[in-house]
């Protein structure tokens, strides 16, 4: 049984018991799962006793206990996780001319149909690349398709 | 003063194990109230334990 598995198991037996998880591993998934799971700490191996029990008496004290780099990485799962609920913030125009993107349209096509300039098109796409953070056609449709941003 | 908080530590190695008890021992505010190597065993122990509801017991789940 891993720590993870382990978490709910515990809370089922004790709800007011505090978990703090710590273990080697700092991948997202993991520390997405333990919190979700219920830890109210996600400690990594590398910290001095002293430092593991300081983070057992914040948390005892009511606090969330993680190491820097951890808080850092769940800070960024919550930013990426608020930007696809907000499909990168993409206006309706740009959703609509990503969709054509993904339809297979060229800029001409795309621009003849939604009745634009070339020149507003390639602005348009510009702007779709930016917020997507890609820098080509295919990897602008790639995402959009990945993560059902349409 | 009040009671020290119990720890329960669920570790797979030895020497961490006993390691972190001996440093959470030092401590006033917390105590080790038990270790084990594996979850089960720990489960075993918080269903067979009395807890009264209003004490923390906090846990540490350590095993990979």
């Amino acid at each position: 049984m891993s720590g993870i598995d382990l978490i709910p198991e515990v809370r089922k037996l004790t709800p007011t018991s505090k978990i703090i998880i710590l273990t080697v591993h700092d991948d997202n998934e993991n520390v997405f799962n333990a919190i979700c799971a219920g830890a109210s700490g996600y400690l990594l191996k590398d910290l001095s006793s002293e430092k593991i029990v300081a983070s057992i008496i914040e948390v005892m004290n009511g606090g969330a206990s993680m190491n820097s780099h951890i808080a850092k990485k769940v800070l960024s799962m919550f930013r990426d996780q608020n930007v696809k609920s907000n499909g990168y913030s993409l206006s309706g125009r740009e959703k609509e001319i990503l969709s054509l993107l993904v339809d297979g349209l060229s800029k001409k096509q795309i621009a003849e149909k939604i009745f634009l300039s070339h020149h507003t098109v390639d602005s348009h796409l510009r702007n779709i690349y930016a917020k997507l953070e890609v820098h080509s056609r295919s990897s602008a449709i790639s995402k959009a398709i990945r993560e059902k941003l349409l | 003063m009040n009671n020290p908080v119990d720890v329960i530590i669920v570790e797979d190695n030895e020497l961490l194990r006993d390691s972190l008890k001996e440093a959470i021992n030092k401590s006033s505010s917390i105590k080790c109230k038990n270790t084990f190597s594996s979850g089960e065993s720990a489960l075993d122990f918080i269903s067979s334990e009395d807890l009264v509801p209003e004490i923390s017991f906090l846990i540490l789940v350590f095993p990979e």
